[in-house]
């Protein structure tokens, strides 16, 4: 049996496949701006959405979807081009995942859909947080 | 999960009437006429396919869990003066977990949300501490984390057996208690 098993759940995933294609190109901006220092933290998350970009895809394929091709320009927030702009840059990319996550958590049917979109929302809204607190900024109660 | 047979009122102690002017019935009697399971099971009834019939009660569950850690954050923020922004940051975020916790039982059983508790969610720090608080030990930065966690554990397992608005509501307290515990109370 496929993971996702209807039409929302295929539909839920593309959209959190786009957010987390636009978050493997917004962590090349942030990698432009951002502390030297924060690199292994950059890598940490570049790494994390690669692999869940690769594994969403396979769903799709397996559920018989087409992964939609990366729409480029998708970045709307305001260019980082400097390293306070660029952990918030950050933030805000995590927090469009873990939203597409938590959508994605309401919309499939299956048990291991589940736990990825459960598995994505906390590993985003984590890494979200990083940032947050890296500048000092407060953060929302939910994701 | 909790059995369906579990009446919420009768497991969460508070009296039964006087609560929002819902019932008329006193719990006892409600008990006694053995309407508790047919009411408990109607309610199940209308929820979507595919929901657990125990939803209600784990979401019951889940809101004292969010106003406990609420409070125990807060009596930790008065023993930890450089961590109390933080303390009342994750005070808040359980605050409102209960709110929205709270919305999505009235959501799912199309009661109104019950106005006795929720102004007890509203109405700032303390208040689950009222009384004897003098003799109670101040909790650590550690337990707070802990409480977290395990509230974490519960809302992901809770989100996991759900489906639509509530597994994504619960999902996302999930996240945010464990990004609490780790991230923000590192």
């Amino acid at each position: 049996m496929t993971m996702l098993d209807n039409d929302a759940a295929t539909r839920s995933f593309s959209a959190a496949l786009a957010a987390e294609d636009a978050a493997v190109y917004g962590y090349g901006l942030v990698q432009a701006y951002a502390n030297e220092s924060r690199r292994a933290t950059i890598d940490e998350a570049l790494t994390a959405h690669r692999e869940r970009r690769t594994r969403i895809a396979a769903a799709l394929e397996e559920a018989g979807v087409a992964p939609r091709p990366a729409v480029q320009g998708y970045v709307t927030r305001e260019s980082p081009d400097a390293p306070d702009k660029a952990a918030r840059f950050a933030t805000g990319l995590e927090a469009d995942c873990a939203s597409a996550w938590r959508t994605a958590l309401g919309e499939v049917s299956t048990r291991e859909a589940r736990e990825f979109a459960m598995d994505a929302l906390d590993a985003c809204w984590r890494m979200r947080q990083r940032w947050a607190t890296l500048v000092g900024d407060a953060s929302p109660a939910l994701p | 999960m909790v059995p369906v047979s579990t009446i919420p009122e009768a497991r969460d102690g508070r009296p039964a009437p006087g609560r929002g002017g819902r019932t008329t019935v006193s719990r006892r009697s409600f008990l006694a006429l053995g309407l508790g399971v047919p009411l408990l099971l109607g309610v199940a009834a209308c929820t979507p396919p595919g929901r657990p019939r125990a939803d209600i009660d784990a979401l019951r569950a889940l809101v004292e869990a969010a106003v406990a850690d609420a409070a125990l954050a807060d009596l930790a923020a008065s023993g930890d003066t450089a961590r109390s922004a933080d303390l009342g940051a994750v005070s808040a975020h359980r605050f409102e977990h209960a709110a929205a916790l709270r919305d999505e039982i009235s959501r799912l059983t199309g009661a109104p949300t019950d106005a006795e508790t929720s102004a007890s969610t509203t109405s700032g720090t303390g208040g689950a501490t009222t009384g004897g608080t003098a003799d109670i030990r101040i909790p650590s930065l550690t337990d707070v984390r802990a409480a977290l966690a395990a509230s974490a554990g519960k809302a992901r397992e809770a989100a996991l057996d759900s489906n639509g608005a509530t597994a994504a509501l619960l999902g996302g307290i999930a996240a945010s208690c464990g990004a609490d515990a780790e991230v923000v109370l590192a």
